[in-house]
């Protein structure tokens, strides 16, 4: 437990001597209310960044939604993803038979915990965003009470894109928007396409 | 008309000490003094600003000016203790600000997926080689290293190893080099 914790603040001292990682929030506060934070998603150090921006007091009730096919597949990533990062490991593959994606999400929402949630689906090799996965509209209609909180990650991708080892220490800066109005039987469609806006409202401009 | 000093003959032996180290001599210690004791006045009319001007509410231009003198203060302090730690402690300070400013200056930049590792041998070998190479007095290959090194090998799709496998899938290749 001890050695897990130390992992995870090693982890995160690094991210952020890395990367010199900025937070700016934009029409949110830290906040200890259980949350979704959904991102863009370029690099696997994607969540611990998100987790280096937050108070250490919120960071333990923090946790990452991750792909049960890539992160159980060997030892490391087993101890990585089940005691360091403390994540909830989702089978995403389309002929599933085991538990319910939203409903394991669920429980951490109900437990009090928030969740860090890539919508993608999958590491994005370019720029922008991918269109998003139904996901997040099943858990925002489940828990009403669940904030969504869109994060927009500015660098990160350049700095360990997917297939690389080492990283380059470019800075990087995270934008936390302002929370998602509740659906109000809003379409699955229109729901995720308002989601994705308020994503790409937080990106710099391109060049 | 006085005779220059003959120049020191060039030898390409390494890695050799950097040539004469500097001593905190009484000029050094005069300038520095006179900054810090400089500084001492701007800090104490900062503060007396902000207790008499402000009454220790935030003003804009007040802590922007503050954050300035702190911000001098360290810059000072550290050039102060590289010149007095010696040569090396000066080329330390002036390699890590240079790893800084590539830092910033890229992160400001586009650059595509398959620049990574061209990105990677700047920032970990020829960056820290070209600091190296001042610090041995190797001037002969210091002027030559970044004009012709990097320049023929960094732009091509595969310098000095596998391309990362990602950078081949979906994205266009670079025509050039």
């Amino acid at each position: 437990m001890f050695v897990d914790r130390l992992l995870a603040s090693a982890l995160c001292g690094f991210a952020r001597a890395l990367t010199g990682v900025r937070a700016l929030w934009l029409g949110s506060e830290p906040d200890a209310r259980p949350r979704v934070y959904f991102a863009n998603h370029r690099s696997h150090g994607d969540f611990v960044l998100i987790w280096a921006s937050l108070p250490p007091p919120l960071r333990r009730r923090t946790r990452p939604v991750a792909g049960a096919d890539y992160w159980l597949t060997t030892p490391l990533r087993r101890f990585l993803i089940n005691r360091v990062f403390r994540g909830v490991c989702i089978d995403r593959r389309p002929g599933r038979s085991g538990p319910n994606p939203v409903a394991q999400m669920g429980e951490a929402l109900t437990a009090g915990e928030s969740l860090i949630l890539f919508p993608e689906g999958t590491r994005n090799m370019g720029d922008g965003l991918l269109p998003f996965k139904s996901g997040l509209h099943h858990l925002a209609r489940a828990h009403p009470e669940a904030e969504l909180i869109p994060v927009w990650i500015e660098n990160l991708g350049r700095v360990m894109p997917k297939g690389s080892l080492i990283p380059v220490p470019l800075l990087c800066t995270l934008s936390f928007g302002p929370p998602l109005a509740p659906i109000d039987g809003e379409s699955r469609d229109a729901f995720l396409a308002r989601a994705r806006t308020a994503l790409l409202d937080l990106a710099p401009p391109a060049d | 008309m006085p005779s220059l000093p003959a120049p020191a003959p060039r030898s390409l032996t390494w890695p050799r000490p950097p040539t004469e180290p500097m001593n905190a001599s009484h000029d050094l210690i005069a300038v520095f003094g006179g900054i810090f004791g400089l500084l001492a006045v701007f800090s104490l009319i900062g503060a007396g600003l902000k207790y008499r001007v402000a009454r220790g509410e935030p003003h804009g231009v007040i802590d922007n000016l503050n954050a300035r003198i702190k911000a001098w203060w360290a810059m000072i302090a550290l050039i102060g203790a590289a010149i007095w730690i010696g040569p090396w402690g000066v080329i330390a300070l002036f390699a890590f600000i240079s790893f800084q400013c590539l830092r910033e200056f890229i992160s400001l930049t586009h650059t595509r997926l398959g620049d990574h590792r061209a990105l990677l041998w700047s920032f970990f070998v020829f960056l820290p080689a070209q600091y190296w190479l001042i610090a041995t007095h190797w001037y002969g290959l210091f002027s030559i290293l970044i004009p012709v090194t990097p320049s023929c090998c960094c732009p091509s799709p595969r310098p000095w190893g596998p391309t990362p496998r990602a950078s081949w899938n979906g994205q266009p290749r670079s025509s050039g080099g």
